[in-house]
């Protein structure tokens, strides 16, 4: 894994908001990949919401607060048993979520270790913050995931 | 003039000094007794508007009016009652009948007006002093004219039903169908409630009158699948029924079965006789030979219209063929079912895939409509490690191999996940393939289980254990059977919709082992048939309908049933089909015009 140094607040929060561009770059890729137009409108919402968590990331770097500090995130875990899922040609609905959900989780979890690894007070503050968001960002995706698909269970 | 003439005068003066007889003042000074039937009083919370006050009364004193505030809905016409005082003769056998006991009486007497208008008034809605009384008559158990409790429909005994999958109901005779036929109302709430709208009332009073064909004319006027029906409906009627706010509701089901029972052996000739059909030169392809699917069918064939269902199975019925095990529903009630539709003309394919075995491009080119009714027959899986593990299936795979006429090998101790219908069909089907010990798990509590009560009553009668909040997380493989790793939940605080969610518990972790693993965790809908076609479909996969019309983007296509809305139940998908029906017809009219 490459060493991931910061020297500043402002390069924790644009590391975070590259990974957010990212993660939206990717789901508007694969909206134009996969077979069936509804699931590509699901994967641009999905980057729509990506695009959110950046505009928020920024909202903080100008010096203001995390949007949901404070809050608090059911988490019912359902990512965490989850297979891991590939994205591919013939995604559907199901596995779109599934998927979402696991990168929201892989997100969660850099957030978790950068905090845990870090030796600036601030910095851990903002790894903290940027954690709850990402947990904020898996529990949408499991509501609508438990609404949807465990609707017998 | 006599001696008494002379007298008289000064004997009435004298009475002058007396004290009266009666009371100066008697309205304010005497109250009426504690259960004097006085001015009526309604608690139009409780009303339901059901009329049955305005049907018993002598003297059609009671007219129900629509009143400002209380709107129709599931369950409450959104009439209350309007009383003639002029006509009233205070007998309260409104308040006796009233199902709801809402209607009641004050003990209050007095009420001078001028304007004899005022003397019909709507009790709980016009302001009158007595609203609320808690005085005067109200119903009583023992003077209520209703006899609240249902005739149970008698059923094969526990011990003896679960090593069998024959019929475990076993109908209505005589006596038992016209005891529970007399308990109807006549009200009609329950027509509403019904996504069919079958004239329930009417067909119970068919029952009364000894009319089974009558009858059967009546259901099959909105539903050709009443004797199906009459075994595994949902039953949103008898939610309904005025009878069960205070009692059981009406076993409309059961009814509905009695007048099947009794008359399918001449039901061609009661429902089409000498009748013929005349020919339209249009042309209608369905695709799904379910519920849905041959409603449509039925209805539009009546039309005249020519009429051909594809079916990719090789028997048509859909759900109720491979959804619903014999011991709810035998294939024979269904069969003949479909023959009463075949009968008319309708042409029926089975073993033919669309998407596969002919386009859906080509069915439109050669049909000037298209009803899709496929359904929602692909089981949802759990992504979790193992579930391809042997031993592992899917709940509706799994009925569908036994209506197949297979007997899978699920050894003695299955586990079954899930809390709906399907999941009370394979544990009741597992006990009936000899399983010993059955368990359901389910990841929330009883309370939110989607299952019928009736369903997960008999489950239990038949020794079916259910665990609640739980919920497996992993399956592996043992040298003979499996492991299933679960974890325990709890709810959580409620989320802003309001719901309770499961909320793993940590450290709750455990297994259990088991022989096989049944998941009946919900339905999906199959509509690869119409991808890369313009047809739009949901992100649900569910084909996207005009809620009215049924029918979707493209002219001429129609889509209902379970396609449409995600799995639901059998009456939702007959209703879909006879709403298509009628909104084909009319496309197809338009388009001769």
């Amino acid at each position: 894994m490459e060493k991931i140094i910061f020297k500043t607040a402002d390069e924790v929060l644009q590391y975070a908001i590259e990974r957010e561009e990212e993660a939206r770059d990717f789901y508007l890729e694969w909206a134009e990949k996969v077979m069936r137009p509804e699931i590509g409108d699901v994967l641009k919402e999905f980057a729509a919401e990506e695009a959110k968590h950046k505009e928020l990331l920024e909202n903080v770097r100008r010096g203001n607060d995390f949007a949901h500090a404070g809050s608090s995130v059911i988490d019912l875990k359902l990512g965490d048993y989850h297979r891991e899922t590939d994205i591919h040609h013939e995604l559907n609905y199901q596995q779109a979520l599934q998927l979402a959900i696991k990168r929201e989780m892989v997100a969660q979890q850099l957030y978790l270790f950068l905090a845990s690894i870090s030796e600036n007070g601030k910095h851990r503050e903002l790894f903290d913050g940027l954690y709850k968001e990402e947990s904020k960002h898996k529990e949408r995706l499991e509501l609508m995931y438990d609404d949807d698909f465990m609707r017998e269970n | 003039m006599s001696l008494k003439d002379v007298i008289s005068p000064f004997y009435a003066w004298k009475k002058t000094l007396d004290k009266p007889y009666t009371i100066k003042n008697p309205i304010a000074e005497r109250e009426g007794a504690e259960r004097y039937r006085g001015f009526h009083t309604n608690d139009v919370e409780k009303c339901i508007g059901c009329g049955t006050c305005e049907e018993i009364c002598q003297n059609e004193a009671i007219d129900m009016v629509p009143v400002q505030g209380a709107d129709p809905q599931r369950g409450d016409s959104g009439l209350r009652p309007k009383i003639d005082y002029g006509r009233c003769c205070w007998c309260a056998l409104c308040v006796d009948v009233c199902p709801t006991g809402s209607l009641g009486m004050s003990n209050e007497y007095k009420w001078v007006t001028p304007d004899a208008e005022e003397y019909g008034f709507i009790p709980g809605v016009d302001i009158k002093p007595w609203n609320g009384a808690e005085k005067g008559y109200k119903r009583s158990d023992e003077a209520w004219l209703l006899r609240p409790g249902l005739k149970n429909m008698p059923v094969v005994e526990p011990e003896e039903r679960r090593q069998t999958f024959d019929e475990m109901a076993l109908g209505y005779n005589d006596n038992l169908a016209l005891l529970e036929a007399n308990r109807c109302l006549e009200c009609g709430i329950c027509v509403e409630a019904c996504p069919t709208h079958m004239d329930i009332p009417q067909y119970i009073k068919a029952i009364r009158e000894n009319r089974l064909e009558d009858g059967l004319q009546i259901l099959y006027d909105t539903n050709p699948f009443s004797e199906s029906c009459g075994r595994i409906c949902t039953a949103h009627c008898q939610d309904a029924c005025a009878m069960a706010h205070n009692g059981d509701a009406i076993g409309i089901r059961w009814l509905k079965r009695y007048i099947t029972d009794n008359t399918w052996q001449r039901r061609d000739d009661i429902l089409h006789g000498d009748n013929r059909i005349t020919e339209r030169e249009k042309s209608v392809a369905i695709i799904g030979g379910g519920p849905s699917g041959l409603s449509a069918a039925y209805y539009l064939r009546q039309q005249g219209y020519t009429v051909t269902v594809y079916e990719k199975h090789d028997k048509a019925g859909g759900m109720l063929r491979y959804g619903i095990p014999e011991y709810r529903l035998p294939k024979a009630v269904l069969d003949r079912e479909i023959e009463t539709i075949t009968r008319i003309g309708v042409q029926l394919k089975t073993g033919v895939a669309i998407g596969g075995d002919i386009s859906f491009e080509q069915l439109r080119r050669e049909n000037d409509a298209v009803y899709i009714a496929v359904g929602a027959q692909k089981g949802t899986a759990m992504p979790i490690e193992g579930m391809e593990t042997p031993g592992v299936y899917i709940g509706v795979d799994f009925l569908d191999r036994i209506a197949a006429g297979e007997r899978p090998d699920i050894g003695s101790r299955v586990l079954v996940v899930g809390g709906g219908n399907t999941a009370m069909d394979v544990c009741r089907s597992s006990v009936r393939l000899g399983a010993a010990e059955v368990s359901v798990l389910y990841r929330r509590t009883e309370k939110e289980m989607p299952a019928n009560a009736e369903e997960i009553e008999e489950a239990r009668e038949e020794g079916v254990r259910f665990d609640f909040l739980v919920s497996p997380v992993r399956i592996s493989r043992l040298e003979t059977g499996l492991r299933v790793e679960c974890r325990r939940m709890k709810l959580g605080e409620p989320d802003a919709s309001g719901r309770r969610r499961p909320v793993p518990l940590e450290g709750s972790e455990f297994t259990l082992d088991v022989d096989s693993c049944i998941m009946a965790i919900g339905q999906k809908v199959d509509s690869s048939m119409a991808h890369g076609t313009d047809v739009h479909i949901t992100r649900w996969g569910t084909f996207e309908v005009d809620a009215e019309t049924l029918q979707t983007n493209v002219p001429g296509v129609f889509a209902g049933g379970d396609c449409e809305s995600g799995p639901d139940d059998a009456i939702k998908a007959i209703a879909d089909g006879k709403k298509a029906a009628w909104f084909i017809a009319k496309y197809l009219q338009a388009e001769h015009n």
